[in-house]
């Protein structure tokens, strides 16, 4: 529905906007293909949306204005890869994630450790409830496990 | 070869407007690597939307910064209207695109004058800040505020520029031009100020691109990279051009900023010329946004994203501002690397950083 | 030469005209109009409905109905006007002329005058007492219509009692 509302608002403008929904795993892949096609990362941003995140990489076309952005849905103790291996200013977005919403991201080669914006409150941007993680990361547990933590944040 | 050491630079520092920290990887003279630091202004004011009504919380997206206010105010609302499929009047869009012409004329002076302050041109400082103020008057006269403007609601604007006040903003644009003329002749062409501009900090082509740089960063290494050619509000109309150079050095930049500021004048006159002579300036919004949209407006410093995600309900799920000083945070890493330390800020004042906008 | 001196015109220039700033505390600063400075209100047109307070985005606006009150703290307003456009009876307003600095962040409440509260809260017993008497012949009339239907109701449920048991 958002993306024909879109559609509709775009249809004068010239470039598309469109999101397309992908897998955790298949995010570096996806981003090598971007950066293959010439196209320039333009932002990264998280959202807590019907406890779970919705994070968006998105890719500008500076040639055609076309705007793709990459849609991953993850639970709370899962964890993304990084991908500032193939986009080295990808880094700030992902400790940025990191750090306002309590995102695991795994090999970021410029981790501040939740020291990029210096603030107290860890993950300030989730609701209250989800802040601490009850378990520890969902690598480290055997898949069923995760399974259920997962199943404990959807409740 | 000789020895590493570190330097910190910032955040407190004469040169520096806002601060940022800088971890500079010295050897001898030269700048190997550069790590910056932020947060030291984080409000968290994204976080504020899920609290606010969505036409409320514009006027939080308007104080994000003093400088580039109208651009967020204009983001906001586009992105609003992009996911409730609101068709602003088109009076509305002409006086949206007068406006943030104006603020981009403030922001470019600005700018200029810190550059001619940072590398000790004082006099060449007060010149620049003399003429903003003309263009702040203007801005004062017709939406009320010096910087932050409050002049726009989802759905249009609030405020009309009536024809007296048009012609004194014409009449005194053709003063403004007069005087950036003559004042941007020392930027251009004057021994000492080329002496430190030219082959500063260059970044080429395809670094610019490897390191997302996006704005006068990027279009002064001849990217042509300008949100206003999606044609958004009357952009379109207007028969918009890229401002674009070539070379990639702090010089370029500098020419950039400056032939923008004649293409924004020009554009201002444009919109006054092709400017319906009535009409609307808003139209009724009705109901709570439902869904998502991505917002790409030309701010004075270059590319900015604002996303906005509603289900529904009077306040947004959430807001995102991606300013353009973040996504430029690599290129200046970028340019500062083989940089000597002397250069270093007029380096960071080259990217133009608002770090209030950055950290939000 | 002429690479040298471009600044020299400009100073030039500058060095036989006028001062561009203004003597200020001499020479009062002419605010051209609609400028936003601040706030104010005819408190007496106000009928403490709420909803500036509901409209604030920084939540400096207070309202007291019964004392007949307005309350800003000038310290946390932002001048965005969206208060003034938000009053349904229009008597707030944006004026020129900012809020001078002081040492501590204060509330500065207006009252309504006497007159107008006592004719308020006679207007609001006049209009509790109708509701009043609204409201018990609405009461009167829901009495009969209950007992109406939970007549009928009594008739159809006698019918339908069956239905349920087979399930």
């Amino acid at each position: 529905m958002s993306e024909e509302a879109a559609d509709k608002k775009t249809a004068g403008l010239s470039g598309k906007s469109v999101i397309v929904p992908i897998q955790a795993e298949e995010l570096v892949q996806k981003a090598v293909e971007m950066k293959k096609k010439g196209l320039r990362l333009s932002q990264a941003c998280c959202s807590w949306v019907n406890n779970q995140y919705e994070i968006s990489y998105s890719f500008a076309d500076d040639e055609t204005l076309d705007y793709t952005t990459l849609r991953i849905l993850a639970g709370r103790t899962d964890e993304i890869t990084s991908i500032s291996e193939i986009y080295p200013y990808a880094a700030f977005y992902e400790n940025e994630m990191e750090e306002l919403f309590g995102l695991k991201i795994r090999y970021i080669n410029l981790d501040y450790h939740n020291r990029l914006y210096r603030i107290k409150t860890k993950a300030p941007f989730l609701p209250e409830d989800q802040r601490e993680v009850t378990s520890g990361p969902a690598a480290e547990k055997s898949p069923d496990v995760a399974e259920a933590g997962k199943k404990e944040d959807a409740n | 070869m000789g020895k590493k050491s570190v330097i910190p630079f910032g955040p407190q520092h004469p040169v520096l407007p806002e601060p940022i920290h800088l971890d500079l990887v010295v050897e001898d003279e030269r700048i190997v690597e550069a790590i910056p630091n932020i947060g030291f202004i984080h409000r968290g004011l994204e976080g504020l939307a899920p609290d606010r009504d969505f036409q409320k919380y514009l006027y939080v997206v308007e104080r994000t910064c003093g400088i580039c206010s109208f651009g967020h105010g204009l983001g906001y609302v586009e992105s609003i209207e992009g996911i409730m499929n609101v068709e602003v009047p088109e009076r509305a869009k002409y006086l949206r695109v007068v406006w943030a012409e104006m603020a981009r004329m403030t922001s470019h002076l600005m700018w200029l004058g810190f550059t001619a302050d940072a590398f000790g041109f004082e006099s060449l400082f007060y010149e620049a800040w003399r003429i903003r103020e003309k263009v702040l008057d203007l801005m004062e006269m017709t939406t009320g505020g010096r910087l932050i403007y409050s002049v726009l609601k989802v759905g249009g604007v609030l405020k009309d520029i009536t024809p007296d006040m048009q012609k004194k903003i014409l009449d005194d644009l053709n003063e403004i031009e007069k005087e950036t003329r003559e004042m941007t002749r020392t930027f251009l062409d004057d021994y000492s100020v080329k002496t430190r501009l030219v082959g500063v900090g260059v970044l080429t082509k395809q670094q610019a691109h490897d390191v997302g740089a996006c704005g006068p960063m990027a279009r002064a290494s001849g990217i042509v990279c300008d949100m206003r050619m999606r044609g958004y509000e009357a952009y379109a109309d207007l028969g918009f051009e890229p401002v674009v150079s070539q070379d990639g050095d702090s010089y370029a930049r500098c020419e950039v900023r400056i032939n923008e500021i004649f293409a924004s004048i020009e554009l201002v006159r444009r919109a006054f010329e092709r400017m319906p002579k009535e009409g609307d300036l808003a139209v009724t919004v009705k109901g709570n946004p439902d869904g998502e949209y991505f917002a790409r407006i030309e701010q004075p410093r270059g590319e900015a994203i604002f996303y906005s995600e509603g289900h529904g309900k009077p306040a947004l799920d959430r807001f995102r501002l991606r300013t353009p000083t973040f996504a430029n945070l690599q290129a200046l890493c970028e340019t500062l690397k083989g940089a000597e330390y002397a250069d270093v800020p007029i380096l960071i004042l080259t990217i133009d950083p608002c770090i209030s906008c950055t950290e939000r | 030469m002429s690479r040298v001196m471009k600044f020299a015109p400009v100073i030039l220039k500058n060095l036989f005209s006028k001062p561009v700033t203004r003597q200020y505390p001499a020479v009062p600063i002419q605010y051209p109009e609609g400028d936003r400075g601040h706030i104010e209100i005819q408190i007496d047109r106000c009928i403490s409905c709420g909803m500036c307070v509901r409209s604030c985005p920084t939540g400096t606006l207070s309202v007291d109905r019964m004392k007949g009150t307005w309350t800003i703290n000038r310290f946390d307003c932002v001048q965005c006007g969206y208060c003034v456009l938000k009053c349904p009876v229009k008597c707030l307003s944006i004026v020129p002329g900012y809020q001078v600095p002081e040492r501590e962040k204060t509330a500065q409440t207006y009252q309504k005058s006497p007159e107008v509260l006592k004719a308020e809260a006679e207007k609001r017993a006049k209009q509790a007492a109708l509701a009043k008497e609204m409201a018990a012949k609405k009461a009167a009339a829901l009495k009969a219509k209950k007992e109406a239907e939970a007549a009928a109701a009594a008739g159809k449920a006698a019918e339908a009692a069956p239905a349920p048991a087979e399930n």
